[in-house]
């Protein structure tokens, strides 16, 4: 069953265009890694199909419903289905973290099990030793920090769909290694995925598909059953994928 | 043109989105909480010595020229006329525009340039309804307040102030002047205030969040913001006066 369809997904910024004819499917529990040059358009497709970004043209389906063109109710349903994960971690400024984490959850579910979310939070503070951060504002803490609560805030999503904007962005290599074994942990899980990164050890370890991106077109599909799957990951040369994580 | 389409667009989406504000969780009850408190408690000082000396002056003005004239009782009317009619209104909205109208667009502006109104988007919660509708809600509940409190404590000024010239009965002094008071000029002042304040929230509100990308656009929208209030606020009143007194 597909739980994500992408139809010829256009967008532009005036007369340019950004996203060109963009159409890919995603089925449920598969992950595809996007991944491209700087300016390719990734990280605004994520935005697209994330429900943030209206499409110029085309339509994005979650589990067959438009995640733009439905009544409030529906879209509020998608969305509680949908985990987004941004490249900086994006916290509100003026709430503090344990608020911070709780927003979503809160805001569609006014009878929450607080003590069970608060016990899951915590564990998730533990796993990636973040230390007592729950009463502080996020202007207080590191860039790391942020961007890892952001994954805390997306797992007690239990999302069907998590979207991840590079997810080893900003991270040192121990971080890195902490995120990947959670995204991995979440996938066999049976939550699909949908990330943006160069980070070929992601590809290896989460990819299902790969999708390369170049000026706003898919130039390259490739599932991870193809036989020659490794052998086109290493054709791609590095150095023109701008993945910051691989210049780190 | 474009931008006032825009505009009166927003401010649609801005009630169809009041309209459903109830079924709000929590989440926005506590912006809503935090709008009152800032805008309103957080500016009872400000308010409290402005009404006071206001109330004072128009006092120490108008015992000075109506005495010449053996019109001091013209004072109780002048106090209404000034202090309840217009000031207290349109001092009340200035403040509110410098504390709240630039605070809430450049708080607005900032979201959006660290992606804070994306991230409330990819949760499914509506940027109208969580940040606007409260801000909304919360500068005309704190305006409407702050307005009541400027008359009592400018009246409470003016009474202050007579007794420095000539020791007068608090109790005279207020029956002379609710005397001159109508219903109704309580109630336009009161309609006044509540005016001003949705009008300050939605042009603060919307100019935040016209900010696209850069950090630099922040301080730009904020004087326009400041700006557009203040017009808005003294065509209002006009428009209000004409409807009320002068007819």
């Amino acid at each position: 069953m597909n739980i994500l369809e992408v139809k010829n997904i256009n967008w532009y910024l005036e007369d340019e265009k950004i996203l060109d004819d963009i159409d890919f499917t995603l089925e449920e529990g598969q992950s595809i890694i996007i991944s491209g040059t700087y300016e390719s358009g990734k990280s605004l497709l994520l935005k697209v199909i994330g429900g943030i970004t209206p499409p110029s043209h085309g339509r994005v389906l979650f589990l067959g419903r438009d995640v733009y063109e439905s009544p409030d109710e529906t879209i509020d349903e998608i969305h509680q289905q949908i985990a987004f994960i941004f490249q900086e971690g994006a916290l509100l400024s003026n709430l503090n973290i344990r608020e911070n984490l709780l927003l979503p959850l809160k805001y569609h579910n006014p009878r929450l099990d607080l003590p069970g979310i608060t016990r899951e939070i915590e564990e998730f503070i533990s796993y990636f030793s973040l230390g007592h951060i729950l009463d502080k504002r996020p202007a207080a803490l590191p860039n790391v920090k942020k961007k890892l609560l952001s994954f805390v805030r997306a797992a007690i999503l239990h999302p069907r769909l998590m979207i991840v904007d590079e997810p080893l962005f900003n991270l040192d290599l121990d971080n890195q290694k902490l995120v990947l074994k959670l995204l991995r942990k979440i996938h066999k899980s049976g939550i699909s995925m949908l990330i943006v990164s160069n980070s070929r050890d992601l590809i290896k370890i989460l990819g299902d598909r790969w999708l390369v991106m170049d000026r706003g077109r898919i130039v390259q599909d490739v599932s991870s059953s193809d036989p020659d799957f490794d052998k086109k990951l290493n054709t791609i040369s590095l150095t023109d994928l701008v993945g910051v994580e691989d210049e780190i | 043109m474009n931008g006032f389409l825009e505009f009166i667009h927003f401010t649609a989406e801005t009630w169809r989105r009041l309209l459903t504000y109830t079924r709000q969780r929590q989440a926005s009850f506590t912006v809503l909480l935090r709008q009152i408190m800032f805008t309103g408690y957080e500016a009872l000082g400000l308010i409290s010595f402005l009404a006071l000396t206001i109330g004072g002056l128009i006092i120490l003005q108008g015992n000075n020229i109506l005495g010449n004239f053996g019109q001091g009782d013209l004072i109780y009317v002048i106090l209404v006329t000034v202090v309840v009619r217009e000031l207290s209104s349109i001092l009340t909205a200035l403040i509110v525009i410098a504390r709240s109208g630039t605070a809430i667009s450049t708080e607005l502006g900032n979201m959006v340039v660290n992606q804070e109104i994306d991230l409330l988007l990819s949760f499914g919660i509506s940027p109208v309804s969580y940040l606007v509708v409260s801000r909304l809600v919360g500068v005309v509940v704190a305006t409407f307040t702050l307005t009541i409190y400027f008359n009592l404590v400018a009246l409470l000024g003016g009474w202050l102030f007579s007794s420095f010239f000539s020791p007068i009965n608090f109790n005279f002094f207020f029956s002379r002047l609710f005397a001159e008071l109508s219903f109704l000029d309580i109630l336009i002042s009161v309609f006044k205030s509540m005016v001003f304040g949705i009008g300050i929230a939605l042009i603060s509100c919307y100019q935040g969040l016209k900010v696209n990308i850069a950090s630099t656009e922040v301080p730009q929208r904020t004087i326009r913001a400041v700006v557009l209030s203040i017009v808005f606020v003294l065509f209002a009143d006009i428009l209000i006066t004409l409807m009320f007194y002068i007819s």
